[in-house]
């Protein structure tokens, strides 16, 4: 509108006001060209100038377009038109009659609905709403109109809707925030809108609109100040202080009060002094349970409401002046603790029932004090920082650790409460405990020193059953110190939780009998590694130390800074040479320490690597093997184990624990301290032999091959799994030429079973899959070692295979022997191809085997049924522990393993007997449940007719669950590959449901078989999910499903009587879906 | 609407099978770490792989025998919709917990054969509510959908909820009024609204 001349708009408005009556029969788009137009014209500075030099006050030009717009009904236009009014009133400068006339027209909409149309504009209700709202909100010229309007509108009662009732909090919101000139237009109907806003929240029930009101009580209270906000503050403590008195009432005039104090740092210092007074005076009169819940609710909030004004404060100091000393801090500190939280906590303490009321008392009560404990102080900057004292803070501590650790002495917390009450008291005390912990790693600490002396006496005192309660306990405990940064030094409560769990662990290794107390502590350790961790975001720290690219290397220093925390540390336990710690010296000699966020991350691994390695050589010791010198079990364990598989469960958390380490350090660091050496020797490399003067290295390395260390019958083997499991596979380059992996292959293919166990073989397999995944061909000499080692593996196939002919080891020790081989394949083919020497021959061995063993006459089965070890998720081969897998890994594995074969699925008169058809799909259906549907779909139509054909020839074991997990994977993916044989399907699936409960109920009878017993539940649940998903899936229509309805729903009517609560379930859900197929 | 403000019981207030809420409660905040500490590693989780793992923690086994109890039939129940609010018949107490008995008394072992019986006392929330028989309807179609084969059920109103129990009674005993009215289309559709919330 450049070159516009000003003068014209006026005519432009004229004229178009002249239209009269016609202009309602204009169409809409017409109309909204109109509205635009005037709305240019309005907003055009120069034209609003000369309608205001023109019009004045009177401003005549708006009276002819009120006649003219004043029935507008389209929400487009609405939209337009509700603006030029908005603009009017914020630019120009009516006359009182004027800007009545305006309001009178806008506010006839109010309040504004849409209705549905059969050609919707594209304008919701909540832009009409918003666009109306601007309206009211415009200018305070119209402030003496618009309140009283809403407020009466609001008093309707009954007659208002909730909706409506929430738009007219929100107008009113929307017009306190934005009139300006407060004094004038928002202070004059502070009382009128009190009296009639606090009824809606007092006897108020709809959440919606009760929020929407404490909304609008806090934005009045915000515009008020000085002898406005007093006057507001003394009408409405009038009215609260007796509905605080009044238990019915407490719960509404505590919002009411809260969102009063919660406006201003000046409201709360207002109504702060005599609310307390009044809560306190009410708490001690009060008898009942509910109203001291209430008030202390109350009291809880404005608790909130401060730290929220004090956390501002600290980060802004602008702030911090204008409300220094507002926020009460004499009131809120000790003052209030000694005056309601500790009586309080004493009187409930004492009571011998136990209500839901009073748990919820305690749980207040809980809250409260955390916020004490954590509040800042802000009164005083030059003393204490912290709204209580030290000594308050110390007796909340020790309070709110009661509860956690009163099972641990075998009493409960409050007599007489349930169990359900006494863990949700726990859960609090937690969560409350969490909050004070950083703040307070002082306090911390007298829990976990408590913790340990409780621990000890427990363990003397307490029965076999204690350890379920033991790990509850420090899970607590890893919660509360793991929870976020500790003030002071960063690692300060994780240091002093670890310190205290390793002195923990060595009390139990030498009073506790029985490994499940020491794996109870090995696991919480564990698992205080991995919440700190993932509360460090370690991996987060590597990445932007790596991005600064600074001058030093993540490794440079390592061999110097992995010792050198714990020689920095002074007062660590060290429980590998008997000396305790003392947390309080170790936290003081923490705090000297760099806090640079490279120092933390090399401080917080140096540490975890020092635990990690004391507690290995606490468990282990120097012993003989058959050829030279390992590690075996320490002595003083090794004399206590009564229950060997459970010594087990305990290394192979140590293992697990070692593994979460050291893959969370970089290769080059890893490679700096050459971590590879320590699964042989387990962090005693440097130690001297019992005889002689070599160290434990020179001698484990004096012959070749170098083999994990065999004494003790290989019980270490899950320590040495844990170290490799973490390693880079570039960082275990000189591993390979030692020969360990062909030692390995040999030592697992020997026909007399060796003399370890179960478990300990399952970890030699595993620490198999573990080399010949990460074997990178580096030289020669490497690929000359895994040459061997993968022929000694096909030695050991051949050996099984030749067991039919009699020269070979028994049934149990060829599986095993097969599964080794397995392991050992299973590694290899997760990065296929990638070993030169397996692709020279083709993978020749892996194909033997797919080919030659479900065939075998004497036990193909049981040899089928290991083939899932080929694909199965195993941790040592996750990405996460860096093993090396390639992408198209479960297509390839396919391709050579299962697609070949399938066609022998199937007997062949002369080609393939029966047996050997099953035991083939066996081992595919051991494959293909752990493969991606994509990866086999190609061949659905085959493998449809194969587990057709298997549910009938498989029993009721793992081989069904398998076909059953196909089947089910299929149903997600292509359901309507069953079309042509829903009727077989929907006869055999019943079947397997029938005799899947015949096995249980005869294993009932006999009273054993557990394994056995799930598996015939797990087929149970599959079979039914099959049948749920069936009238469930997209793919398949009903009129393929109907003429199967009577059978299924015949079946299914059974299957609801089925023993199992959750099976039944699925029946029920399953024979709803039947019963509507139509 | 016979009854436009009836008594609701929140949530909480309806029974659950206590025994094993309480547990989840009592095993305290165990987060997804704490479960992957736990669980039995893959290597010795392999099928036929006899290696035996013992959870230091309390833990419930899911898939231990239980029979059907007057729980179980309440939780079948108390989710159906009440025809006229959009609230459950448990939580405006029509359905109660100590009105449901089973006879003979659940046992783990019992013959799958045995006959046994399923009494559910219906309380409608006025004693002249005309969709009594409606919700007694709607009561025994879902145990019947439920229920395995061997299992009968009667559902009868309780004794002095309803001015005209007598009647109302004869009609949910009446196999043949019952099978005529689910071929009712308003009836059925009725009904069906009623056990769309149930689960």
């Amino acid at each position: 509108m450049n070159t516009f001349q000003p003068s014209l708009g006026d005519g432009i408005i004229m004229n178009v006001t002249k239209l009269g009556e016609d202009f309602k029969r204009q169409t809409l788009a017409t109309r909204l060209a109109t509205y635009e137009l005037i709305l240019a014209l309005l907003k055009d500075a120069p034209v609003a100038k000369e309608l205001h030099f023109k019009y004045g006050e009177t401003c005549g030009f708006m009276t002819g377009l009120l006649d003219l717009c004043r029935n507008e009904r389209d929400p487009q236009n609405l939209l337009k038109w509700f603006e030029i009014q908005t603009v009017f009133l914020q630019n120009f400068s009516p006359s009182k009659d004027i800007a009545a006339e305006v309001f009178k027209v806008f506010s006839a909409y109010f309040p504004i609905t849409l209705r549905a149309s059969a050609t919707p504009s594209g304008v919701t209700v909540d832009d009409l709403k918003g666009s109306l709202r601007s309206c009211f909100a415009s200018h305070q010229r119209i402030a003496d109109l618009a309140i009283p309007f809403l407020i009466e509108k609001l008093d309707q009662g009954d007659a208002v809707t909730v909706a409506v009732k929430v738009d007219i909090l929100q107008t009113l919101q929307a017009c306190l925030t934005q009139y300006q000139q407060a004094q004038q237009s928002v202070v004059p109907y502070t009382d009128q809108i009190w009296a009639s806003l606090k009824y809606e929240v007092r006897n108020g029930e709809i959440r919606d609109s009760i929020e929407s009101t404490l909304k609008v009580i806090g934005t009045l209270t915000k515009r008020l100040d000085g002898e406005s906000l007093d006057q507001f503050f003394h009408t409405a403590w009038t009215d609260l202080a007796d509905d605080l008195s009044n238990p019915t009432y407490t719960s509404q005039a505590g919002q009411l009060l809260t969102a009063f104090s919660g406006a201003t740092p000046q409201a709360f210092y207002l109504s702060t002094p005599r609310a307390l007074s009044h809560v306190k005076a009410t708490l001690k009169q009060s008898k009942s349970t509910h109203h001291q819940l209430k008030l202390l609710s109350l009291l809880n909030s404005l608790l909130l409401v401060r730290s929220s004004y004090a956390e501002k404060d600290v980060s802004k100091p602008s702030e911090a002046n204008t409300s220094l000393g507002l926020l009460q801090d004499v009131q809120f500190g000790d003052v209030l603790f000694e005056d309601v939280y500790a009586p309080m906590w004493r009187e409930h303490d004492h009571s011998l029932q136990v209500s839901d009321e009073q748990v919820e008392i305690i749980k207040k009560l809980m809250g409260g004090m955390a916020s004490l404990a954590v509040g800042h102080a802000n009164s005083d900057a030059g003393t204490s920082r912290h709204l209580c004292s030290d000594t308050v803070r110390e007796k909340i501590c020790r309070w709110l650790e009661m509860p956690i650790l009163c099972p641990l002495q075998g009493i409960k917390f409050r007599n007489g409460a349930q169990d359900q009450q006494e863990a949700e008291l726990r859960n609090d005390a937690t969560e409350a405990l969490k909050e004070i912990a950083p703040l307070y790693p002082s306090g911390y600490r007298q829990l976990l020193m408590h913790f340990l002396a409780s621990l000890t006496k427990g363990i003397e005192a307490r029965p076999y059953t204690f350890y379920p309660t033991i790990y509850d306990v420090t899970s607590r405990l890893c919660r509360i110190g793991c929870a976020s940064i500790s003030e002071g030094h960063p690692l300060s409560n994780i240091v002093s939780l670890i310190s205290t769990l390793l002195e923990g662990l060595d009390a139990m290794l030498s009073v506790a009998p029985d490994p499940v107390f020491w794996t109870v502590i090995v696991a919480s350790i564990e698992l205080a590694i991995l919440e700190s961790m993932s509360m460090l975001d370690l991996g987060q720290i590597e990445k932007s130390l790596r991005k600064e690219n600074t001058t030093v290397s993540l490794s440079d220093g390592a061999i110097a800074w992995y010792p050198g925390f714990s020689n920095s540390v002074i007062g660590l336990p060290e429980i590998d040479i008997g000396k305790h710690g003392d947390l309080e010296v170790a936290a003081t000699s923490l705090e000297k320490l760099n806090k640079g966020e490279a120092n933390i991350y090399r401080q917080y691994l140096g540490y975890c690597l020092f635990t990690v390695a004391q507690i290995y050589r606490r468990v282990t010791a120097i012993k003989p093997t058959d050829s030279t010198w390992g590690i075996g079990v320490s002595t003083d364990i090794q004399e206590k184990i009564n229950i060997p598989a459970r010594l087990d469960q305990c290394f192979i958390h140590l293992g697990h624990m070692a593994t979460i380490v050291i893959r969370a350090l970089p290769a080059e660091i890893q490679k700096e301290l050459g971590f590879w050496r320590d699964a042989f020797v387990m962090f005693r490399g440097d130690e001297k032999l019992p005889e002689g003067n070599d160290t434990l290295w020179t001698a484990v390395t004096a012959s070749r091959p170098v083999a994990i260390s065999s004494a003790d019958q290989y019980r270490t083997a899950p320590l040495a799994l844990g170290i490799l499991s973490g390693l880079w596979p570039s960082e275990m380059l000189d591993l390979y030429p030692l020969g360990t992996m062909q030692r390995l292959c040999d030592t697992l293919g020997k026909s007399i079973s060796p003399c370890f166990g179960d478990a300990t073989r399952c970890a030699l397999n595993a620490i198999l899959a573990c080399l010949s995944n990460k074997f990178t061909e580096s030289n020669a000499d490497a690929a000359q070692y895994w040459g061997k080692a993968y022929h000694t593996a096909a030695g050991s196939y051949g050996k099984v295979m030749r067991r039919a002919a009699g020269d070979g080891p028994d049934v149990t020790a060829s599986v095993a022997i097969f599964k080794s081989v397995l392991y050992f394949l299973a590694g290899d083919i997760a990065r296929f191809s990638s070993s030169k020497v397996s692709e020279s021959g083709s993978n020749w061995l892996l194909r033997l085997i797919c080919a030659g063993a479900p065939a075998e006459i004497t036990m193909g089965r049981q040899l089928a049924q290991c083939f899932g070890i080929l694909v199965a998720p195993k941790e040592c081969l996750e990405p996460e522990n860096h093993a090396i897998l390639k992408r198209l890994r479960g297509q390839w594995v396919y391709g050579n393993t299962v697609q070949p074969h399938l066609p022998n699925c199937f007997p062949r008169p002369g080609i393939v007997d029966e047996r050997v058809a099953t035991n083939q799909a066996i081992a595919t259906f051991a494959i293909l449940r752990h493969l991606k549907y994509a990866e086999y779909q190609n061949d659905i139509e085959m493998i449809v007719r194969v587990i057709i054909r298997s549910l009938v020839t498989f029993k009721i074991s793992q081989d069904m669950c398998s076909a059953l997990i196909v089947l089910l994977e299929i149903l997600a993916h292509e359901p309507e590959q069953f079309k042509e044989h829903l009727n077989t399907l929907t006869t055999h699936i019943l079947s397997v449901y029938h005799m899947a409960l015949m096995v249980s109920r005869s294993l009932e009878i006999a009273g054993k078989g557990e394994a056995e017993q799930a598996e015939a539940v797990t087929c149970r649940i599959s079979v039914l999910h099959f049948l749920h998903g069936l009238p469930e899936s997209k793919g398949l229509e009903s009129r393929y499903l109907l003429q199967y309805q009577q059978i299924v729903t015949r079946g299914l009517a059974v299957a609801c009587g089925d023993p199992v609560r959750e099976v039944r379930g699925i029946a029920i859900k399953a024979k709803r879906l039947w019963l509507n197929v139509a | 609407m016979d009854n436009a403000n009836p008594t609701i019981l929140t949530a909480a207030q309806l029974p659950t099978r206590q025994s094993k809420a309480t547990k989840a409660v009592v095993q305290g905040p165990v987060s997804q770490l704490s479960e992957l500490i736990m669980r039995k590693p893959k290597y010795l989780s392999e099928p036929f792989c006899d290696v035996s793992w013992h959870d230091i923690r309390e833990k419930d086994n899911d898939f231990t025998e239980e029979p059907i109890d007057e729980q179980e039939i309440y939780d079948l129940i108390s989710t159906i919709s009440d025809p006229e609010h959009p609230i459950s018949l448990g939580q405006l107490a029509v359905v109660n917990l100590p009105d449901i008995q089973i006879t003979p008394s659940p046992s783990a072992h019992s013959d799958p054969d045995t006959l046994i019986t399923v009494l559910v006392k219906i309380t409608p929330t006025i004693t002249h509510c005309s969709l009594a028989t409606v919700i007694g309807l709607g009561v025994r179609v879902r145990l019947e959908q439920a229920l395995p084969p061997n299992y009968r059920v009667d559902v009868v109103i309780k004794e002095g909820a309803h001015s005209q129990d007598d009647q109302v009674n004869k009609q949910l005993a009446d196999k043949e009024r019952v099978a005529a009215a689910l071929e009712n289309d308003n009836l059925k559709g009725m009904l069906d609204a009623m056990l769309a919330t149930c689960e």
